[in-house]
């Protein structure tokens, strides 16, 4: 064989062993592991930038009803030129964005039920460009919830698509880790079919002590 | 020299297709408003209504006087309100001026929900423009509110439309607002010097005035 025909043999070897191993492992893509994180320290979530403060429990009379909540508190800067939401219905709002870790042995999860920010007593639910905004993310308690002293908070990393078939103005979502197809049921119109879910990458964990 | 022609020519091809992708018109442009420009003081006619911005306000906290049902309320600003008064009159029908939001070089501010009225649920303590409802030669004097960063004020431009989702209810990307709607876009003559006479000093306890 012609020595230089061997060195390209070689070459293309190499080149096809080195993509095999990058496909195999998941590629060049940083490990998406969220990040130990202190409360107060800002984490770049790129739709919100996110500062973790406190967590307590409160008791909320609503509806002539008093629930037990995990209050969830933070200061949050909407970095988009857009004006984002606290809460709603989309993944593109703060407390979606959010994730408790939980053990099992801890009792039922405590149920996301809204997010509002604060600005002495007024309670408002929008994230306007640029203005820090303190926010209460509010967690339904069961009543066979244990509370640990402790609570961790995931916070997903979020990635903007400039255009695409649904929305050509673009649109934030969560960025994905993987996604995951199950066959659900709407509770409302009872069609079934598959959907697809997002399952995010995580960008940081906070560990929060919970004040009783 | 043939072949070197023809890789030449194939390169300059995928060049030239490369940049004609990169050339198409973007959505907003393509399908974006029909805007009419004006400024403060000037009357702007669009083919549903007509708008004209007779002053711009700066405020550091908003009074709400007792009503039947609620405690007076002072609402603070998370930077500074910039509070519009501009006269609206419908022109053929009733309309909604529903769609504002202040433009700026951070980006778009919508009306700030401090004042309530989130959803169409509640009554907003103040009631802002974008909640009145315009009769043909009955013209209204009130007041957008916006919440926005202090250095965001400078060259600040007021955008407003009669359009909302349930009046674009065509094509496949029919939940955009801005989609194909009549806009006006005023100068509110915020140049350096008057944002500063805005934002340095703003008021405290500043009222809001009702639509007239």
């Amino acid at each position: 064989m012609h020595p230089r025909a061997r060195v390209a043999g070689y070459v293309t070897a190499a080149v096809l062993v080195a993509v095999g191993t990058l496909w195999a492992t998941g590629g060049l893509a940083p490990a998406d592991a969220p990040v130990p994180t202190p409360p107060g320290r800002e984490v770049d979530q790129h739709l919100f930038r996110t500062r973790l403060v406190g967590a307590h429990v409160a008791t909320i009379k609503k509806y002539g009803r008093s629930t037990r909540m995990l209050v969830i508190n933070a200061w949050v800067t909407n970095p988009t030129r857009e004006t984002l939401g606290t809460y709603g219905l989309n993944d593109d709002v703060f407390a979606h964005g959010m994730f408790l870790r939980w053990k099992a042995r801890d009792g039922p999860r405590p149920k996301l039920v809204d997010a509002q920010a604060i600005a002495g007593d007024t309670l408002f639910r929008s994230l306007q460009p640029r203005l820090p905004t303190y926010v209460a993310v509010q967690y339904e308690l069961a009543a066979g919830t244990r509370l640990p002293d402790q609570v961790t908070v995931a916070l997903a990393d979020y990635q903007h698509t400039d255009s695409g078939v649904l929305d050509p103005r673009g649109y934030w979502d969560w960025k994905a880790r993987r996604y995951e197809r199950a066959h659900e049921t709407n509770p409302l119109t009872h069609k079934s079919g598959w959907v697809t879910h997002i399952i995010p990458v995580l960008v940081a964990d906070v560990r929060l002590p919970v004040k009783p | 020299m043939r072949r070197i022609a023809s890789i030449a020519l194939a390169a300059a091809l995928a060049c030239a297709a490369v940049a004609l992708q990169s050339t198409r018109w973007s959505y907003t442009r393509a399908y974006g408003p029909f805007v009419r420009n004006g400024r403060i003081g000037q009357t702007v006619t669009e083919p549903r209504f007509t708008i004209r911005v007779d002053r711009v306000d700066g405020a550091r906290t908003i009074d709400v006087p007792p009503t039947q049902y609620t405690k007076a309320q002072q609402i603070t600003a998370t930077g500074v309100f910039v509070v519009v008064l501009a006269t609206i009159e419908a022109r053929r029908s009733p309309v909604y001026a529903g769609q504002a939001r202040l433009h700026t070089r951070y980006g778009d501010y919508f009306p700030t929900d401090k004042l309530g009225g989130g959803g169409g649920l509640s009554q907003p303590v103040v009631t802002p423009l974008s909640y009145v409802r315009f009769e043909p030669g009955l013209p209204r004097r009130g007041a957008y509110v916006f919440d926005v960063p202090p250095a965001a004020v400078a060259g600040a431009r007021l955008y407003v439309s009669d359009h909302d989702a349930e009046d674009a209810p065509f094509g496949f990307y029919r939940d955009d607002p801005r989609r194909f709607a009549a806009e006006a876009h005023v100068d509110l003559g915020l140049d350096t010097a008057e944002a500063a006479r805005l934002t340095s000093r703003p008021p405290s306890g500043y009222s809001v005035p009702e639509p007239s």
